[in-house]
């Protein structure tokens, strides 16, 4: 009975996501049309099909196309991020952004960006771009393992305290990042801008490589982590009861959300609320299981961000808005409505 | 076998537990009693390997930290006092997680769990949502899920089942049924340790009870052993007479 309810979830969200894709593939300041967008790609694939314009192509292949694969690993990444993390904390509220993970990474990239620019001015973009993802990377490294060391005692994780330890940490980062406003000249300033806003104006195809990379990753890991995650639900020493190496898989779980939102946050900049909205709807649809949720997460993540930068796209055009600003405005009154739901048994 | 080798801990300069030595055998049931902060979860804990380097834990033969986590999980499996979960698993899905390492078919594995379901009088509830459970029904589903982590005999030396106050939250009824079922697994080789408060369901049905007060075992033994009005009066500072059951003769307790 689950399981026919599991794999309907699947095609849903397999068919969700093709129509979001080609959704993200069509619509922008020049316009395709289903078909023209098939065929565009099909022409960059194979470069004998005749027949397509070389703007078409153009647009396609460095804008149109990069953006909406970015996109794609990008929320697929995120909502993983969110699940495992969740799973790491036993709470449903845990999500890189509200713990501090998204500000430390980006304090990481702040100073990456910053400091690329004082020492290595003729870095190429793919070694600068791996010098940023790998700051945020340790930023957010540090930050898990300070909250989960603030917030865990023998008897699990407050969410109270883990909270609050996220709004502390967030405030010390976006101090550290306005410290270096005053120290960075104008192109430092608006990169970095453009980080704490969240954005994919600028997708290329090595932030592609890289998001895809990890999004790899994450995927692989999901056999080996998904049942000790179930475990590690009931209690860490129930977890180690059962044969869990829990010490092992809280670090590996730690280095792979911090890997992944650094690498988000390197690309893409702060983008919010992902790995908080999808797995929980996931986890109404199929059960907490982790077998489906984070496989399930990372379809609809993916969906949830292609929708978010179509939004982001169309709603004021020209203008184009943000991707995290219009992730805050869907993901906030979301993250309320949880604790509305929650406040009654929270610790 | 399971032996406790001069088990001892201290928290905060304060000793809690020490020169600790016994034995569990697989086929007995073994109860802990002793008055509030005797030490009784202390003990616990430290046969469970919560602190390490407090004494010698020794599993047939081999220190516990010589055993895979792997191994281990498969012959001793450990319910403590109160477990947390807010995710809303089914019951059915809680009691499957204790099958997580067993690599038998799907079917098989449906199998016992739905058995060991109805040996605790909970497979009615097994689509029911865990975090929406009673208190007793948690506990028995809790209870489920560590005896099917032990079903099956383990590929190395016998099996343990350690419980922490798993009467607790449970109604007369339901304890004297989880008694009933330890006896059962002890029949089929499983060593049971378990904490109790009640000292006549202890008496009932358990091979041996260890009384601990003030950190140190002060008297073990079978139950009409120890079970005497001086050594409830020193340990648990009651008077009361004990007399025997008038038709299985094992000593029950009056105040």
């Amino acid at each position: 009975m689950k399981s026919r309810r599991v794999s309907r979830c699947y095609w849903f969200f397999v068919a969700l996501l093709m129509i979001t894709a080609l959704a993200s593939l069509m619509i922008g300041p020049l316009a395709f049309g289903p078909w023209q967008s098939l065929q565009t790609l099909l022409a960059l694939i194979f470069p004998f099909i005749e027949g397509v314009s070389a703007t078409h192509t153009v647009v396609m292949e460095s804008l149109r196309l990069p953006r909406t694969l970015l996109c794609l690993f990008i929320g697929a990444n995120l909502a993983i991020c969110g699940a495992m993390m969740q799973g790491l904390f036993r709470n449903a509220l845990a999500d890189p952004a509200i713990v501090g993970v998204s500000s430390g990474a980006a304090l990481g990239a702040a100073i990456a960006i910053y400091t690329s620019h004082l020492l290595f001015t003729t870095l190429p973009t793919l070694g600068q771009e791996l010098y940023i993802a790998g700051a945020a990377f340790l930023g957010g490294t540090a930050v898990t393992l300070l909250v989960l060391r603030i917030a865990t005692t023998r008897l699990g994780t407050s969410v109270s305290v883990m909270l609050l330890a996220g709004i502390a940490i967030t405030a010390l980062s976006s101090s550290g990042i306005a410290i270096l406003y005053y120290f960075a000249d104008d192109t430092v300033l608006r990169n970095i801008l453009a980080w704490q806003l969240g954005s994919l104006v600028g997708a290329n195809w090595i932030m592609v490589a890289l998001s895809a990379l990890v999004g790899g990753l994450l995927l692989a890991s999901i056999r080996a982590t998904a049942a000790p995650l179930n475990a590690l639900l009931l209690g860490e020493s129930e977890a180690r009861y059962l044969g869990v190496n829990v010490q092992r898989l809280k670090y590996r779980l730690i280095a792979l959300t911090a890997l992944a939102v650094g690498v988000s946050v390197a690309c893409v900049g702060l983008i919010g609320f992902v790995g908080l909205v999808v797995p929980h709807l996931v986890r109404l649809l199929v059960g907490p299981d982790h077998r489906n949720v984070l496989p399930l997460s990372a379809l609809l993540g993916a969906c949830l961000l292609l929708v978010a930068d179509l939004i982001a796209r169309t709603a004021l055009m020209p203008i184009e808005l943000p991707v995290g600003v219009v992730m805050g405005m869907i993901g906030a009154p979301f993250f309320i409505y949880l604790l509305l739901q929650q406040r009654n048994h929270m610790v | 076998m399971l032996d406790v080798i001069d088990g001892h801990f201290s928290r905060e300069g304060k000793v809690i537990l020490e020169k600790i030595n016994f034995t569990l055998n697989s086929n007995e049931i073994v109860a802990l009693v002793g008055p509030n902060g005797a030490g009784k979860s202390s003990l616990f804990n430290l046969i469970c390997g919560e602190y390490s380097d407090q004494g010698e834990v020794i599993l047939d033969g081999v220190p516990r930290q010589s055993w895979s986590h792997l191994s281990l999980a498969e012959k001793m499996a450990v319910l403590p006092q109160s477990s947390h979960l807010n995710f809303p698993f089914t019951a059915h899905e809680v009691v499957s997680i204790g099958r997580m390492n067993k690599c038998c078919n799907q079917t098989e594995n449906e199998a016992v769990v739905n058995q060991v379901m109805a040996m605790f009088d909970i497979d009615h509830k097994a689509n029911a949502i865990y975090t929406c459970l009673s208190g007793g029904e948690k506990q028995r589903v809790q209870l489920a899920r560590v005896v099917v982590q032990i079903w099956e005999p383990p590929t190395n030396g016998e099996r343990y089942l350690l419980l922490d106050e798993p009467t607790a939250a449970l109604d007369l009824f339901h304890q004297h049924q989880l008694l009933q079922q330890l006896q059962q697994l002890r029949d089929s080789r499983v060593g049971c340790f378990v904490i109790l408060h009640d000292l006549n369901l202890a008496a009932r049905y358990v091979d041996r009870i260890l009384v601990l007060d003030q950190g140190r075992l002060v008297a073990q033994g079978a139950p009409s052993e120890v079970l005497t009005p001086a050594l409830l009066h020193d340990v648990f500072r009651l008077d009361a007479q004990v007399i025997a059951h008038p038709q299985h003769g094992h000593p029950v307790i009056v105040c």
